[in-house]
């Protein structure tokens, strides 16, 4: 069956990418904050200026990390009908982040976000069909800093079943994080077995690699969480302003990353990544609504088929300050452009203002819009059956198809049936109402949060997370 | 003769190289010093600012044409005398205890230059006392402080408690994407600005305050 999908780099294209992603490593080279990760660099053969913090990473190591990196990757779940694998069969879609700031649905007003806000934000998550994994989309701003990635591991793995794709910003917190995984499957082996858990694991572009975000990276390889290096560099500013020079800077990271992992233990899950886009030119600031953003997160994907490695791009985020026309073209344009060229995992659900800004109404409107991206993604057959040409024939000319056991049979695959938009006529719209979709979404909302319980953790497992949490208190906010 | 509009000319278009050999010959002409600054440098960041409130120019235009404004500065700051420059003030800036992150900070200090602050870019990861050492050295009208990360910017307050502590007469100026007004009022600051374009007019509003 023929399926639409974009597919634009010729393979010279992207080996030349390529290649200047090994020059760029060779010769330029990266930035590293961490000890650690620089002995893990120069064991695998980087050269490594310990005092500049540098190294350099020739042509046969990268190679070598490639060969060893895992072509498909399992994603478990605590309830295990939500796992998943990253296998380029299909495209498994997660929240957006990480915002700062959420936009009240009830009042409209934009604010800190809370704990409270996250907690329901990960349960309509959870309600959600087109959501196979979440992210910890909204900051926890009530808890203390120290403590805010952990909290948002305990808030998600409680309050959704399903996959739950965080962020450590140091070794220490990618263990507990990693305890707290292991209390719900029963044990570290079985965690390795069964990751319900992955992360996102940024490095600073250009090139640098903050201590504790790439020792994370380490502890996560060597337990067989699944990481995600998510580089970010964004066009004129900390890319070139070349999306082909961004997607190299992209790349040489994702590359640089994959050989930590795999040196620091063989195997290690890696999902290649991209958040890169590009600025707004007058203020400098991030523009993940823009073109430029969904062009090179097709150029990302496309790359990461080059290593055939598991993939995870950006689609779908918004420049806009609320859920409206401007919303709505931006976060339609990057899922099309990233949903057919394809990608394991595409990030992500309901962000506004470049992410800076969560919507939970936009959730529920992105669940929609992929929804119908997805139906337009999935082509269609051409067979005898459904060329359909002895049911033309019975209905004859001037006839119509609505009887016929044909249409029967098919009307539910072929026409994309919506969920929330409105197709009704005028008046009949008018009188429901004349309510636009951000409001239907809205009433949504508060339908799935009066209504959806996520099945909660067994209360032994809880008590155990309640173990771990105070340990992790009394380590990181006893010094602060 | 260097025509100082050539100078100018070429401050607008952001030529490094040439700014800085044309200021030189300029020099070595004999020309006026004040004048090669005034009509030569500030005459030609004054333009590139028109230039980028209009629209017609963007941020890259804006920062290659403040980096060759201060080539030439280079070559004339050791000929001026004192009261020859009217510096707007002069601002340390760095970004918080913990956060690696730099960009934005960076664009803030280019563009403070170009409108004629002096700027000293103390850094990424520092620690209030370190900031506080900064503006001592530098007898900082304004330090800035910038975060990106929530869990960052809580140290901006460190940096306010110090600085008031030591009695210094800087105000404190942040920044950063997590940050917003209501933060800055909660924790004290001077100032806050939520992009490099209006950083500038804050900074000017607190040096004249």
């Amino acid at each position: 069956m023929s399926k639409p999908s974009i597919s634009f780099l010729s393979q010279d294209e992207l080996k030349a990418m390529h290649n200047a992603s090994l020059q760029v490593l060779e010769k330029t080279g990266i930035k590293v904050m961490s000890r650690k990760a620089l002995d893990v660099l120069q064991e695998a053969g980087a050269k490594v200026d310990y005092e500049k913090k540098r190294a350099t990473i020739p042509a046969n190591v990268i190679e070598e990390a490639v060969k060893r990196a895992p072509k498909t990757i399992k994603c478990c779940a605590r309830n295990p009908k939500y796992d998943f694998v990253l296998d380029k069969k299909e495209i498994h879609f997660t929240t957006d982040g990480y915002a700062p700031f959420i936009r009240d649905f009830e009042t409209g007003e934009r604010r800190s976000s809370t704990k409270a806000d996250l907690i329901a934000w990960i349960r309509i998550a959870d309600y959600l069909d087109n959501l196979d994994l979440v992210w910890a989309s909204v900051c926890p701003g009530d808890v203390p800093a120290p403590m805010q990635k952990i909290t948002e591991t305990i808030i998600a793995l409680s309050n959704t079943e399903k996959h739950f794709q965080g962020e450590a910003l140091s070794a220490r917190e990618a263990q507990y994080e990693i305890e707290i995984a292991a209390a719900i499957v029963g044990g570290k082996e079985e965690l390795k077995k069964r990751p319900i858990i992955s992360a996102v694991q940024c490095p600073i572009a250009p090139l640098v690699f903050e201590e504790g975000s790439v020792e994370a990276v380490i502890e996560f390889a060597r337990v067989g969480v699944p990481v995600a290096p998510l580089p970010m560099p964004l066009m004129c500013e900390t890319g070139p302003a070349t999306v082909a020079g961004t997607v190299v800077v992209c790349n040489a990271e994702n590359l640089a990353s994959l050989v930590i992992s795999e040196f620091a233990n063989p195997g290690a899950p890696v999902v290649y990544s991209c958040a890169a886009g590009g600025i707004d030119i007058k203020t400098g600031s991030a523009a993940e609504g823009a073109p430029e953003y969904g062009i090179v997160q097709m150029a990302a994907a496309q790359m990461a088929r080059f290593y055939n490695l598991p993939s995870l791009v950006c689609g779908g985020c918004s420049d806009s300050k609320l859920p409206d026309v401007q919303a709505g073209f931006e976060r339609a344009m990057t899922l099309t452009t990233s949903i057919l060229t394809g990608a394991d995992i595409i990030t992500g659900f309901g962000g506004l203002n470049s992410a800076s800004t969560m919507s939970p109404e936009l959730l529920v409107i992105d669940n929609e819009i992929v929804d119908a991206i997805f139906r337009v993604g999935r082509g269609f057959e051409v067979n005898d059956d459904t060329l359909a040409v002895e049911v033309i024939d019975k209905v004859g000319p001037g006839g119509h198809f609505l009887g016929q056991r044909h249409t029967i049979e098919y009307f539910k695959k072929e026409t994309w049936i919506p969920g929330i938009s409105d197709r009704r006529d005028f008046t009949s719209w008018q009188e429901a109402g004349s309510r636009s979709l951000d409001e239907v979404a809205k009433e949504k909302v508060k339908e799935i949060l009066a209504t959806h319980k996520p099945t909660p953790l067994p209360e032994d497992i809880e008590e155990e997370i309640s173990r771990i949490l105070k340990r992790a208190e009394a380590e990181f906010l006893k010094a602060s | 003769m260097v025509a100082l509009t050539k100078i100018k000319e070429n401050v607008i278009a952001g030529e490094v190289d040439e700014v800085r050999d044309l200021v030189k010959k300029a020099v070595d002409e004999g020309q006026e010093v004040k004048k090669i600054l005034h009509e030569g440098l500030v005459g030609g960041i004054q333009i590139v600012g028109e230039k980028y409130d209009s629209g017609e120019f963007f941020l890259p235009e804006m920062v290659i044409a403040a980096s060759a404004m201060k080539e030439g500065l280079k070559v004339l700051t050791p000929l001026l005398k004192q009261g020859d420059v009217e510096s707007v003030g002069t601002v340390v800036l760095g970004t918080a205890q913990g956060d690696i992150h730099d960009i934005g900070k960076s664009i803030v200090g280019t563009m403070l230059e170009g409108a004629g602050f002096m700027v000293t870019n103390i850094g990424v990861d520092v620690g209030a006392e370190k900031f506080v050492e900064a503006a001592k050295e530098n007898n900082a009208d304004i330090i800035g402080v910038s975060a990106l990360l929530t869990t960052t910017m809580v140290k901006m307050e460190d940096v306010i408690k110090a600085v008031k502590e030591a009695g210094l007469k800087a105000k404190v100026m942040i920044g950063g994407a997590s940050v917003t007004q209501e933060f800055a009022d909660k924790i004290g600051a001077d100032g806050y600005a939520p992009d490099a374009p209006s950083a500038v007019g804050k900074a000017r509003e607190l040096v004249k305050k």
